[in-house]
């Protein structure tokens, strides 16, 4: 699972524009959409679904599945490791 | 006539919308049922919310105990008023309200249905607290007499069964663009549409190439309401017949033919032929993100009041840099750039997150050229 955070942390280093938002120091469990975690919006998760399908092979089948994985990096890492397909 | 599902999906919007520019939750992204919406809203974004639904259907502000409360009183005061007003922010910041009247909005969904038809479904990608999405998602259902589906606006999904002939798909150019970047196709028959802001011939013919079998582009602004449309790229505006115009001023006027009021259009504009349109330059110094006007120099103002700037600019970026707001700071003495971590959470305070500049740069001076004059960066 801290294999695919670090994975998830590169990703988003260099697929998402973080505003100088140093990931490294950004814990697992803080949110992704909220200005208490990384502060990501509506832009980033189209970003992020992108970076998504393309690394991983993910596509998102419900909106349920979007809420939950995209609450943090643990539950995102949660999501990827079970639905990737590459 | 709205019913009061209409009302209930407007205000579930606006909560969600709320959220997502306060970037307090991912709720804002992906759910869509009311009461979690309701029960997750932090009391200051309850407030607003609040407010800004006492100025949409046009009530005395006061506080409900829960979400259907508030949709009775809300949908007991549109039947009142016959209006719904749209709220955008000026320059200044201040709250500007829009008026449109239940013979405004069924006129215009009379010329907007000839457009569509035959259709089966409305695909609905965008929020209905803002005019494009009402008059879209909300008015032209009921026009046409199709169901309406809500999708969250994500570009990697399963679109190809999502999607069915005589879809009507509701997006902004933003949205399409990350659309044809996840590789994905349209089954046929599916007819896609975009407004808020023009968009780029090249994501037209993807779309086209992609397998829609209309692309269907909306001119206009929540002030006017639609004003013109085109199907294909690189074209003209066609104006919609409910608008008479007229060519006496320096600038074309508008007027809605049962209204006794004429309007400048959304923006400055190219007249020909008396029916067709191209718009050039915005008239104020706003710019869109993700479809909303946002305005660079409110962020400036929001900027130069932290203690460390002494002196900045804020611009969009161009197409290849990104779809945001960046910043350029010239800081006072004392302070480095390390402020940057302090200075994003002082913006926190006071943007919205589609404002908030998403690349800093740091100088000694605002850039200049050879000749003394400000240029870009």
């Amino acid at each position: 699972m801290q294999q695919i955070i670090s994975e998830l942390k590169s990703l988003l280093a260099s697929g998402i524009n973080l505003g100088g938002l140093d990931i490294s120091r950004v814990r697992a469990d803080e949110p992704l959409f909220s200005k208490q975690g990384l502060g990501l919006d509506s832009i980033d998760a189209m970003e992020l679904c992108l970076l998504l399908q393309k690394r991983f092979g993910i596509a998102l089948e419900t909106i349920q599945h979007g809420r939950e994985a995209f609450n943090t990096l643990t539950t995102l890492a949660e999501f990827v490791e079970n639905n990737r397909t590459r | 006539m709205l019913n009061r599902n209409d009302i209930s999906r407007i205000l579930n919007d606006l909560f969600r919308t709320e959220l997502a520019t306060g970037q307090t939750d991912s709720l804002a992204v992906f759910d869509v049922d009311n009461d979690q919406v309701w029960k997750s809203l932090p009391e200051d974004i309850k407030l607003i919310c609040e407010e800004k639904s006492a100025l949409i259907f046009g009530y005395m502000m006061r506080s409900f105990s829960s979400f259907e409360r508030m949709t009775d009183y809300a949908y007991a005061s549109y039947l009142k008023n016959q209006q719904i007003n749209f709220l955008m922010k000026d320059a200044a910041g201040a709250t500007k309200i829009y008026t449109h009247t239940t013979n405004m909005v069924w006129d215009e969904s009379r010329a907007l249905s000839v457009l569509f038809k035959p259709a089966n479904r409305i695909v609905s990608l965008v929020p209905t607290n803002y005019f494009y999405g009402f008059m879209f998602a909300v008015i032209l259902p009921h026009a046409l007499q199709i169901p309406v589906v809500t999708l969250p606006a994500l570009p990697v999904q399963s679109w190809q069964t999502l999607l069915q002939s005589g879809d009507v798909v509701i997006g902004i150019p933003l949205f399409w663009n990350y659309w044809l970047r996840g590789n994905n196709h349209f089954p046929t028959g599916v007819c896609a549409v975009s407004s808020t802001e023009l968009c780029p011939d090249s994501t037209v013919t993807g779309l086209l190439n992609a397998g829609a079998e209309r692309f269907i582009e909306i001119y206009g602004s929540t002030q006017t309401g639609s004003v013109a449309w085109r199907e294909k790229p690189n074209s003209l505006f066609e104006i919609f017949p409910f608008w008479d115009i007229s060519l006496k001023e320096k600038e074309p006027l508008l007027r809605r033919a049962h209204l006794n009021f004429w309007q400048h259009l959304p923006d400055h504009a190219a007249i020909k032929n008396e029916r067709f349109l191209y718009p050039t330059t915005r008239f104020d110094t706003g710019v869109k993100i993700a479809g909303i006007t946002v305005y660079p120099k409110r962020v400036e103002a929001a900027l130069s009041s932290h203690p460390a700037v002494k002196a900045c600019r804020v611009r969009l970026m161009r197409p290849e840099e990104g779809n945001r707001l960046k910043a350029f700071i010239v800081l006072n003495e004392g302070f480095g750039p390390e402020q940057i971590g302090e200075i994003r959470s002082y913006l926190n305070q006071y943007l919205t997150a589609h404002e908030m500049p998403r690349t800093f740069t740091f100088g000694e001076m605002l850039p200049t050229g050879e000749t003394g004059k400000e240029t870009d960066w």
